[in-house]
């Protein structure tokens, strides 16, 4: 067959997955009864005394975002304050009421984080995280690879992946996987400032 | 002589020794890629394949992976074969990758280029699935050529674990549908897939897939199609879809041309109002590779992805990949 003939069967091929690429046509939906966090949108799953800012969400309570996510594997960059006896709980892979989801923990005694994991009732040993001082704001980056079983979850210090805190492959502090595509926060005595989603930084 | 069996063949020399080394890279060409920046052996893999005695056939190999920055070696696959007990019927049993679809058949080292599709790393991760059971594949005797395998293995865990996994409530089965023979002047095969699997949690995953793999003197056309529908005890189903489109052509010598175009989309996508959500990730690489002998070759490209989803910022991530690769020892035949 001549490469002319070849290139056409191929173009033909290529037409047909292009053309089932983009049959779906992208529109705009509004999402009344949100609120948003850095353009992030998110509704409110319960709230005792939950502030919601612009710039911030503060008090106690949780929230949902309304976007799904796509991948099993995700990174997530987290700023936020916490008072003493305080707790910031990200839960990855959870419905969109939060349940059924992988829960990662934060807690404040004094000056010292510690981290849990939690699926169900089943909860990790809690673990200190040296080098971070939680009387002041705390930034840092999780992955968390919910197609590893259990999901294999990082923590780096800043918004980086050049300190690493926590890898749960050499700790066993992962409690298992989340069932959901949805992703929130649940606050308790915190102030979150930043909480953006995106691709996984580490693949292995 | 094509291979088309799922087996590559072992000689009738005795012991057949290999290390096939995959060196990559992964360069951010914008910020907003997620490359490690790093190259590094991606894979390192000794293997011993060799007639056991007049009946079955052997094959053994451990491979080195990075995990978190060493490289550790793991029992990659070790399974014993034969054609010679029932005619017309290969069998398998021990530890291998699923014999379905095209790219988790073949080692990474064999893929004619550098880094998975996106729906291969979502469906099957980076490399593919291994397990443990038995594979049986019967050549019909029909007057052309239709080969029907089928397998079952433990299914504890499914793709890249940590851990032992649970008993599932069914565990991993699957069979594929394959016919080969000339058509528009190349040597071409095509295969229909299905396989499944129920977690402890009653939770039930199908893939439903076809794959196609033609061959010109100087060129290759290779696609994949597959379909994952998650059934979960009580949560809605969900639908996820993905394909690529690989063409190679060899421009001159040992330089070769490819081009590889893919696209994912979750079909059942909500968002937290529970409203559909459109989501495409589309991606187009174009690579160049240069291939001194069937045991070392060089091949460098760029992947251009493009992720959008309603409702959401568009994600651009440019990534540039280099990979080398190289054999040393022989190398039993490749899949066709």
């Amino acid at each position: 067959m001549s490469i002319q003939k070849q290139s056409f069967n191929i173009g033909l091929i290529a037409a047909a997955f292009v053309l089932a690429a983009c049959g779906v046509k992208e529109a705009k939906k509004s999402n009344e009864g949100s609120l948003t966090l850095n353009s992030a949108s998110y509704l409110v799953v319960e709230s005792n005394a939950l502030e919601s800012a612009s710039d911030s969400i503060s008090g106690e309570g949780s929230v949902v975002f309304v976007a799904p996510l796509i991948e099993d594997g995700n990174n997530f960059n987290l700023k936020f304050e916490l008072q003493d006896a305080g707790s910031l709980s990200l839960i990855a892979g959870s419905d969109n009421k939060l349940l059924q989801g992988l829960t990662l923990t934060f807690s404040r005694n004094d000056s010292v984080l510690s981290f849990e994991t939690k699926v169900g009732d089943t909860a990790s040993t809690s673990q200190d995280m040296g080098g971070i001082d939680a009387t002041k704001q705390i930034a840092i980056n999780i992955d968390v690879h919910n197609d590893e079983t259990p999901a294999h979850i990082l923590v780096w210090k800043h918004d980086s992946t050049e300190e690493l805190l926590i890898d749960t492959e050499k700790s066993s502090a992962s409690a298992g996987n989340g069932q959901g595509n949805f992703w929130g926060l649940a606050l308790k005595k915190a102030k979150v400032a930043v909480a953006d989603i995106r691709a996984a930084a580490n693949e292995e | 002589m094509l291979l088309l069996s799922s087996y590559p063949a072992q000689g009738q020399e005795g012991l057949t020794p290999f290390v096939a080394v995959d060196m990559s890279g992964a360069f951010k060409v914008d910020e907003s890629s997620t490359a490690s920046d790093r190259f590094e052996v991606r894979e390192a893999e000794f293997s011993l394949a060799a007639p056991v005695d007049h009946i079955f056939d052997g094959m053994f190999s451990i491979a080195a992976h990075s995990e978190g920055g060493a490289h550790l070696f793991e029992l990659h696959e070790a399974w014993l074969s034969t054609t010679k007990l029932v005619p017309r019927i290969q069998l398998k049993a021990g530890q291998f990758f699923l014999g379905i679809g095209r790219l988790n058949r073949v080692h990474r080292h064999e893929w004619p280029f550098i880094s998975a599709p996106v729906v291969h790393k979502l469906f099957f991760g980076d490399e593919g699935v291994l397990d443990s059971g038995a594979e049986v594949s019967s050549l019909l005797p029909l007057p052309f050529f239709l080969e029907l395998s089928a397998g079952v293995t433990n299914g504890f865990v499914y793709g890249h674990s940590h851990n032992a996994g649970e008993k599932p409530r069914q565990p991993t089965h699957y069979a594929r549908l394959a016919t080969a023979g000339a058509a528009l002047s190349s040597e071409a095969l095509v295969a229909l897939n299905y396989l499944s699997r129920t977690d402890i949690a009653n939770e039930r995953m199908q893939l439903f897939g076809a794959d196609f793999v033609a061959k010109w003197p100087r060129g290759i056309l290779q696609a994949e199609l597959w379909q994952r529908r998650i059934t979960p005890p009580a949560a809605k189903k969900t639908a996820e879809q993905g394909a690529y489109l690989f063409t190679g052509f060899n421009l001159i010598g040992a330089i070769a041309t490819g081009l590889r175009f893919e696209h994912f989309s979750v079909l059942t996508l909500e968002d937290a109002f529970g409203r559909r959500v459109n989501n495409n990730i589309v991606a187009l690489s174009p690579q160049v590779s240069y291939r001194a002998s069937e045991f070392a070759q060089f091949r460098s490209g760029v992947i251009f992805q493009d992720q959008t989803q309603e409702n959401s910022a568009r994600k651009i991530n440019r990534t540039f990949e280099i990979q080398l690769v190289y054999i040393m020892g022989a190398h039993p035949a490749h899949e066709f």
